[in-house]
């Protein structure tokens, strides 16, 4: 019998790797959760599904959505031109659990499967917003034929993208470099 | 002189249904689809529980797949005809066809006991309904071909939820937070369960959506106290009938029993196979035929002889489940902190352990272990940054205010509290009824974090 997989401490350990603690927008939550589970961090195991915006996965906006409801994650809302943009940074009491959590040995457990992930999971957080919605499409496309060319074809017919253009050469590099699965 | 009026030769065929009375196909210009609903594969959906175990609990949630696919024909034939008269764009009328047959084959690829039967083949119900349509050998893609307006490819790429070759609105009528499919199956568990909780206005649901710029689905505010009846029902509906504590518990010791099966034959024991499980089980990619020949009544004869087979923690499982011998649910203890799940390992060892010292020395049989994720606790659950919501994360009225898609959840107050407070996710484990005292006391002296 498997533990459960993905837990809050994945999620609060993301927003503290993020720039002041502070991590902006659901979007960039579910888009930096989704290539590093592509990059081979088996435990942000959330199931994905394609949405008009690239991968998404209800599992991580659930997460996401329970931890602020608990008192465990602060949300501080936006407005945009689509409604609001939410972001995300752990509460006093959160760092507190963290710590003694991460002294137990479940916690000592945890870290080590996520410590490997924190150099790529602190670039990520910090890259361009579309270019991680272009790059997690391409990925997405990947996964169902691996195959980069058509992987690239697909994302750019999906978000209708030039295929010459920048944005996808970027969106696929950035792909290419993360994802181990064959 | 009076103009002749023209009458149809072959009135529709009418299908007596109870949850819409009559659910009716036109015989002339849709007889393709009367001719796909009478190919085996699709007929084969009478054998198969819509509700898989839940008459374990509910006696009367005898119904079948064939019915709720009927059910599901009809909404979408209503909700095609509601777009017809308000939108007259050419793509409306063109997807007619594939839709209808996408609804009639969506569920196609279900096995015995629908949905929860799944884990015990190791498959995926959604990925057998593309492989029968796509297979040549099957009546229903010979069916589909011979029409040859509506290619079977297109039918499949419309199931598949990962093929995002069909604009939104399609697919969402399909699969959505407010699709056809539950549409119809919510109402019609709800009247064969007896359980009371399902109902709303779906007629105003079905007559009140429009598509909007981005190709997507999205409702005329007068209907969002209809939807706000939906989303409840999906509530009740969740809460007391498909996660019935009695209902899981069945499931996982009809999955416990095929694990241990496969376990005991994967080793040389002779389990008495049938045929149809032996060359499914044995094969490495399994053929659709293998697939479809695995029926409800086959799954009940195996579990039969396996009641009296040597081993006694398969025979034991076998007769409990023939008998409705119910194993006691116990919940795990609350993890010390709120950043990591309870310790199941530890908890698991420790319930292994005293199962052990009471005789129940197969833990894979006696102590099973149920995982609900926090999606199915939830009846809705929206996306709430506007640009990451559509049809599938998301149910959208356009308000009259502004003429803008918003989410329900923010123009009605009273769906607040289950939109903004997510359900977490469930862990139950369930063991023979003697140990349930003894498992209480340890959960109660339990401390997770050593």
């Amino acid at each position: 019998m498997n533990g459960v997989v993905m837990q809050p401490y994945h999620l609060a350990k993301l927003i503290q790797w993020a720039p002041s603690g502070l991590l902006k927008s659901r979007k960039r939550m579910q888009k930096v959760v989704y290539l590093l589970k592509s990059a081979g961090c088996a435990a942000l195991d959330a199931e994905f599904t394609l949405h008009h915006y690239g991968p998404y996965s209800q599992e991580v906006a659930a997460l996401t959505d329970q931890m602020v409801s608990a008192g465990l994650l602060q949300e501080t809302q936006e407005p945009n031109s689509f409604g609001f943009s939410y972001s995300y940074s752990l509460s006093e009491r959160t760092e507190k659990l963290l710590k003694v959590f991460e002294a137990s040995d479940t916690g000592k457990r945890l870290v080590g499967e996520l410590q490997q992930f924190k150099t790529t999971a602190k670039e990520l957080i910090v890259e361009d917003l579309p270019k991680l919605e272009y790059a997690s499409t391409v990925a997405y496309f990947y996964r169902l034929m691996p195959d980069w060319e058509k992987a690239r074809r697909e994302a750019c017919k999906f978000k209708k993208l030039d295929e010459k253009g920048d944005s996808i050469g970027a969106a696929v590099n950035l792909a290419r470099k993360l994802i181990k699965f064959p | 002189m009076r103009e002749k009026v023209q009458v149809s030769a072959k009135p529709s065929k009418i299908f007596r249904d109870p949850l819409y009375n009559y659910i009716s196909v036109d015989r002339e210009n849709d007889a393709w689809l009367l001719a796909l609903l009478d190919t085996r594969e699709v007929q084969r959906l009478r054998r198969i529980h819509q509700l898989g175990v839940s008459n374990f609990t509910y006696p009367g949630a005898d119904h079948n797949r064939l019915a709720h696919t009927l059910g599901v024909v009809h909404l979408m034939q209503q909700a095609l005809a509601h777009l017809g008269r308000i939108d007259r764009r050419q793509q409306i009328k063109q997807a007619r066809a594939p839709l209808l047959a996408a609804a009639l084959l969506h569920d196609v690829g279900h096995g015995p006991f629908s949905h929860l039967f799944e884990p015990c083949l190791g498959i995926a119900h959604e990925e057998w309904s593309i492989k029968i349509v796509k297979d040549p050998e099957t009546n229903v893609h010979k069916i589909l071909k011979s029409f040859d307006k509506y290619p079977p490819s297109t039918v499949a790429d419309l199931i598949d939820t990962d093929n995002r070759d069909h604009p939104a609105w399609q697919k969402a009528l399909l699969s959505s937070q407010l699709d056809m499919d539950r549409l119809d199956y919510l109402r019609r568990d709800s009247l064969f369960t007896g359980a009371g909780y399902g109902h709303f206005d779906f007629y105003r649901i079905l007559n009140s959506f429009v598509i909007d710029d981005n190709n997507d689905l999205v409702w005329s505010e007068g209907s969002k106290l209809a939807i706000e009846e939906y989303i409840f029902a999906r509530y009740y509906m969740y809460q007391n009938v498909y996660l019935h504590k009695t209902t899981r518990g069945f499931e996982k010791m009809l999955e416990a029993m095929w694990r241990r099966a496969r376990s005991l034959s994967k080793d040389g024991t002779d389990v008495d196979l049938l045929p149809a499980i032996g060359d499914f089980w044995e094969a490495e990619n399994p053929t659709v035929k293998q697939y479809l020949r695995i029926e409800e009544f086959t799954v009940m004869q195996q579990i039969q002889q396996w009641a009296d087979h040597a081993d006694k923690p398969l025979s034991d499982l076998a007769r409990r489940f023939l008998q409705r011998e119910r194993y006691a649910a116990v919940e795990p203890p609350r993890p010390d902190n709120e950043l990591a799940s309870a310790n199941y390992d530890r908890w698991e060892r420790a319930l292994a352990d005293l199962l052990k010292k009471h005789g129940y020395t197969c833990v894979e049989t006696h102590l099973l272990r149920d995982e609900l994720k926090a999606k199915y606790n939830q009846p809705y659950f929206p996306e709430k940054e506007g640009d990451q919501q559509s049809a599938r994360n998301a149910i959208r009225v356009r308000t009259e205010l502004t003429g803008e898609p918003e989410e329900i959840s923010t123009q009605l107050e009273r769906l607040r509290p289950i939109t903004t407070r997510p359900a977490a996710a469930q862990v139950r484990y369930y063991l023979p009824p003697d140990m349930r005292a003894e498992v209480q006391k340890l959960r109660n002296d339990w401390r997770d974090i050593p």
